[in-house]
């Protein structure tokens, strides 16, 4: 039986069903939170670390949720401020003269499974070369399907700036893919 | 690849993850929760605790305060009725003081002053100050012929001359005052 996002959050309200509440809500979009982390940091470990604390700062903070935007919504959000920080922390870190992206995109070779076809290992290089608000919209939109209303919601952009932005995202990947595909 | 249209890729998550990651999450996450509901109650009973002793500090405080402040005033009431007592039992203006020899001729003189006062005022005031005193002064004092009798014993005839002159003067003022 499926819960809803109304039933979580009156789980969550209840101090008594917190608990549950928490569990619930982790096994509805533990997933979907993962892959949006994972896609935006590639590396496994960092991907879990932001996740769980994504968890934690949705517990400590869930009496600050307003409903004034959907459940999914206010979670994208935390995920992907707690993931830009990683981001962020792992670019003060890199002591190199490495280009972050450049960087990211070496770290998809170590991460994908062999199994993965070529095209999508391309794929995956190329959304690690896009600027970071670009990356997210692309994401957001291309993985995780969510409606331009919502995406505006999440990372604070106009729709009209984020079709652009997608627009944009797309046409630079495609061409990554052509340049680098190897028949 | 001339043409690609990555619309029509399968969207597919080609990342490795190892076994049962999110089930480790989900015990990481709630040893955490665990962790901050045990820290919050018992901050909750040091509060609890905290208001208490905050409570019986004040009231302590409070107490300590009354108990110092009221101290001094009643010491004070009982040394006022204490006076009143030694005043009772000896008032300043009785005869029966002995007098220290340097000031002896001024207390005589005004002594002798009110009390040939009196003996004129006798009609008015018939009360002398001493009678003002609360009965039990009143047991223990001379009355005033008693103690005019006593001035007179000790004063010579040209001595009451005198006074008697002051007692016209004494009437004279008090009729002003």
């Amino acid at each position: 039986m499926k819960i809803t996002d109304a039933e979580i959050i009156a789980m969550m309200q209840e101090e008594r069903s917190q608990e549950k509440g928490l569990r619930v809500l982790m096994d509805t979009y533990q997933s979907r939170l993962y892959w949006h982390i994972r896609r935006m940091i590639v590396d496994h470990d960092l991907a879990q670390d932001v996740l769980q604390d994504t968890f934690i700062k949705v517990y400590q903070n869930f009496h600050q949720f307003k409903q004034e935007s959907k459940l999914y919504t206010w979670l994208y959000r935390i995920a992907t401020n707690e993931a830009l920080q990683q981001l962020n922390k792992l670019k003060r870190m890199n002591r190199t003269d490495e280009d972050p992206e450049y960087h990211l995109v070496n770290m998809v070779a170590d991460n994908i499974s062999a199994e993965a076809d070529e095209i999508q290992v391309l794929l995956q290089k190329a959304i690690q070369t896009l600027p970071e608000k670009q990356k997210l919209v692309f994401m957001m939109r291309y993985y995780d399907d969510l409606p331009y209303e919502e995406i505006s919601n999440i990372v604070d952009m106009s729709v009209g700036t984020l079709k652009t932005n997608y627009h944009y995202a797309k046409q630079k990947i495609e061409t990554y893919i052509k340049e680098n595909y190897q028949e | 690849m001339k043409h690609l249209d990555i619309e029509q890729l399968e969207r597919k998550n080609i990342y490795k993850t190892p076994e049962h990651f999110f089930e480790k999450i989900q015990e990481n996450v709630m040893k955490d929760f665990s962790e901050n509901q045990n820290q919050q109650k018992p901050q909750i009973g040091r509060k609890t605790n905290g208001n208490w002793w905050y409570a019986a500090s004040f009231v302590l405080l409070a107490g300590a305060v009354w108990v110092f402040s009221s101290l001094p005033s009643e010491e004070t009431n009982n040394i006022v009725r204490n006076n009143d007592i030694q005043e009772a039992i000896n008032p300043p203006t009785q005869i029966q003081n002995t007098p220290k020899p340097e000031t002896e001729n001024y207390i005589a003189l005004a002594s002798d002053l009110t009390i040939a006062a009196e003996a004129h005022q006798k009609e008015k005031q018939p009360a002398t100050k001493i009678k003002e005193i609360p009965d039990q002064r009143a047991e223990i004092t001379f009355t005033g012929a008693q103690q005019i009798e006593q001035i007179l014993d000790v004063l010579t005839a040209e001595e009451i001359a005198s006074l008697a002159q002051n007692t016209e003067q004494d009437i004279y003022l008090d009729l002003y005052n």
